[in-house]
């Protein structure tokens, strides 16, 4: 009697192990890890954005209202993110990035504010302010928030490996209860010439039903949350295009701004042009395969074809400036070389929400389908031992 | 027994309300943000030359004649070939005020080296508009004639011995000296003053070179841009700009918090810098120069860009210096 009701109570409390181990973390995966992970992206992006507006706006000689209103928006985003992931994040890995960021924003902002009163009152020294700006945002801020985001992932990634990983020991001690239950009927069946007992018969059923649904849970949740896995996978490829997108669209502001024939800035954009592609191995084409299959996958062809378009207007730009005709190359630039610009930010940013909303969507169903697991397995695991229980003190009671 | 219960009870009152003291703030000190480029030190001087306008370097090609009327070139010449394109190329700095700048209100180039160009472009096309500036720096100008980028160099140059490795110059077309522009509330009196701290020029200059020659040590920082050195200057990172005083006047426009101090410690003529495969730009050149020295154009181009920013009163048009035998093409 006692290997049976041990062998019930260890099963429940591997299942219910399992159940709430796998639970969690796709809990986490919805509730902290996957909005943590989102959180990051949104200051990354917001702060790579802030740059190549600032720089655009700069540019027109009197700063264009929308560009200012741009501007606010995207570093009251990324505080606001800033102050959600730090109040949710207190790992050690990620205080300095975060010391970083809030030093370093107010550092920035006052820098372009420098820069804007400066060039408001013609003075060719806030370009110096812009480019010192923009050097601080990309030496400093920048690598502190792409850390962040890639310690935030690294956390969203180990949570998926937890929510997603084969259940070993539930398995190991399903088959020792299912051994130990049959052994002790079999045995029964000798002693007392009675084919079925019907406690032991109750329990072995619970055991089964309790397995079928761990397993049957646990496979349903895998299928949703592999899903969601390859969903943030296709959207982190969107995000890294997306960033070196807003860095070169600063960089061909910061060369015009440069006004001094460096072309240091314009070494940069090539580079990020040689990262992006489209072609073998670079982002956007990296972006578009990741997300064959999935919502995004259009606005990542999309925004293919648009960088194409832009590279060939960012061309004719360099072709005016070096020409010797530098208005008619800002004019080139912050007219329809922005229009084409944000061609390609909007199906990058299209892509990123298509992805971001699946990712959601499919998460959650995977967090249901765990729904109610754990307690599942702890009653079903009762229910056998009371089971087995019941049957045997019948049988024994028969030999008094 | 009542007293010995009533400090138990205090003893348990205050036990209960100790808070821990908060853990101490550490202050991050993160390094204070700077213009990208900026180098200090030994390192600083890469690219850049000394200062040696000694009489033979300065000395440049005589006019071979009279100007030709504008659009009448001589056949072959590169004047020739200049006014069949329609534009003469100037390769221009766009950040100083005064000398060679972009007017952000107008975006044109201006100031009075750029006015000097214009005046060559006059007397080609009969029109001071035909030019095209190209911006370059200061460390590019060396690139920039060699690859014929452009047809001269309107940049502040100062004529030096080093550079006729890869230029020729017109006559000195003004004369400019290096000084030192400091915070209006630095003590500091000149050059001599400022040793061991940082004082700003721009990579690839003679000043930046003058400034670690000096006797007194100050810690040159080199910057891609002169407005670097006053960004720089306003937050405090160097503790001076040193170059020419003309430079200087157009930095100083910039922020009356500053004042230009100390003795002249340089003496660098300005020439505008052609090919060496263009003897007869240079002459042209010198011929354009020699003419607004005489017909009052010099001094009415200085009253208007420079004006008594350097000193009182209009200056003299310098004289200029042309070469024997020794340097005929």
């Amino acid at each position: 009697m006692l290997v049976t009701i041990t062998a019930s109570l260890l099963w429940g409390a591997a299942a219910t192990w399992t159940a709430v181990n796998r639970t969690s973390a796709a809990n986490d995966m919805v509730a902290d890890t996957g909005p943590l992970s989102f959180y990051a992206q949104q200051i990354y992006q917001s702060l790579a954005d802030a740059d190549a507006t600032a720089a655009a706006g700069f540019l027109a000689v009197t700063e264009p209202p929308a560009a200012r209103a741009d501007f606010r928006a995207d570093i009251e985003r990324a505080v606001s993110y800033l102050r959600a992931v730090t109040a949710a994040d207190s790992t050690p890995a990620a205080r300095s990035g975060l010391m970083t960021l809030d030093t370093g924003i107010p550092e920035y902002t006052m820098l372009i504010g420098q820069a804007q009163a400066d060039s408001r009152d013609g003075l060719p020294v806030g370009a110096s302010y812009l480019l010192e700006a923009s050097y601080l945002m990309r030496s400093r801020i920048l690598p502190a928030a792409e850390g962040l985001y890639r310690q935030e992932n690294a956390r969203l990634a180990s949570s998926y490996a937890q929510a997603t990983g084969f259940p070993v020991i539930a398995v190991i001690t399903a088959v020792i209860g299912a051994v130990a239950l049959f052994r002790v009927q079999r045995w029964l069946t000798s002693r007392t010439q009675r084919v079925l007992n019907r406690g032991l018969v109750a329990a072995s059923l619970a055991g089964v039903l309790s397995l079928a649904w761990l397993l049957g849970g646990f496979l349903a949740a895998r299928t949703s949350l592999i899903a969601a896995r390859e969903d943030g996978v296709a959207a982190q490829y969107l995000v890294r295009a997306e960033i070196t997108v807003l860095r070169a669209h600063a960089d061909e502001s910061l060369t015009l701004i440069n006004r001094s024939g460096d072309d240091a800035s314009e070494a940069d954009f090539k580079q990020a042009e040689k990262q992006l592609g489209p072609g073998t191995g670079t982002l956007l084409s990296a972006a578009r395969a990741a997300a064959a299959g999935r919502p995004g996958y259009g606005r990542a062809t999309a925004a293919e074809s648009a960088a194409t378009a832009w590279y060939a207007v960012h061309r004719a730009v360099r072709g005016l400036d070096n020409g010797g005709g530098y208005p008619d190359a800002v004019h080139l630039a912050i007219g329809s070389g922005a229009v084409t610009f944000q061609h390609v930010e909007a199906d990058l940013a299209g892509g990123i929400r298509a992805g971001r909303a699946s990712f959601t969507a499919s998460a959650s169903r995977g967090d249901d389908a765990l729904g109610g697991l754990a307690a599942g397995m702890g009653i079903a695991s009762l229910l056998m031992a009371a089971g087995s229980a019941w049957g045997l003190t019948r049988r024994i009671a028969e030999y008094r | 027994m009542r007293w010995a219960a009533l400090c138990l009870l205090a003893f348990l009152i205050t036990a209960c309300s100790t808070a821990a003291p908060p853990a101490p703030i550490t202050t991050a000190t993160s390094a204070v943000p700077s213009p990208s480029g900026v180098v200090s030190g030994t390192a600083a001087l890469k690219g850049s030359s000394a200062v040696d306008a000694s009489p033979a370097c300065v000395a440049s090609l005589r006019p071979s004649g009279p100007l030709p009327a504008p659009g009448h070139m001589p056949a072959g010449s590169t004047m020739a070939a200049i006014y069949q394109r329609g534009y003469l190329i100037v390769g221009v700095d766009q950040t100083t005020p005064l000398l060679s700048y972009r007017d952000p209100a107008t975006g044109r180039v201006d100031g009075f080296n750029v006015a000097i160009a214009r005046q060559v472009a006059k007397a080609i096309f009969g029109d001071e508009n035909a030019i095209k500036p190209v911006a370059i720096t200061s460390a590019q100008r060396k690139s920039a004639i060699e690859s014929h980028q452009v047809d001269l160099i309107a940049d502040p140059t100062t004529i030096n011995c080093d550079r006729l490795a890869w230029a020729d110059f017109s006559t000195d077309y003004l004369d400019a000296h290096q000084r030192v522009l400091v915070p209006s509330a630095s003590k500091a009196r000149g050059i001599g003053d400022l040793g061991g701290q940082k004082v700003c020029a721009a990579a690839g200059t003679t000043s930046i070179q003058a400034i670690a020659a000096q006797p007194s040590h100050p810690i040159p920082v080199a910057v891609p841009n002169w407005s670097d050195c006053l960004a720089m200057l306003q937050q405090g990172q160097v503790a001076a700009i040193s170059t020419t005083d003309t430079v200087l006047a157009g930095l100083a426009t910039q922020d009356p918090q500053t004042k230009i101090v100390g003795p002249r410690f340089t003496f660098e003529p300005q020439g505008l810098g052609m090919s060496k495969n263009a003897k007869d730009l240079v002459r042209f050149v010198n011929a354009v120069l020699e003419r607004i020295r005489t017909d009052g154009e010099w001094k009415q181009l200085y009253a208007r860009y420079i004006g008594p920013r350097i000193q009182p009163r209009i200056p003299e048009p310098p004289a200029p210096s042309y070469c024997g035998a020794s340097c005929l093409d």
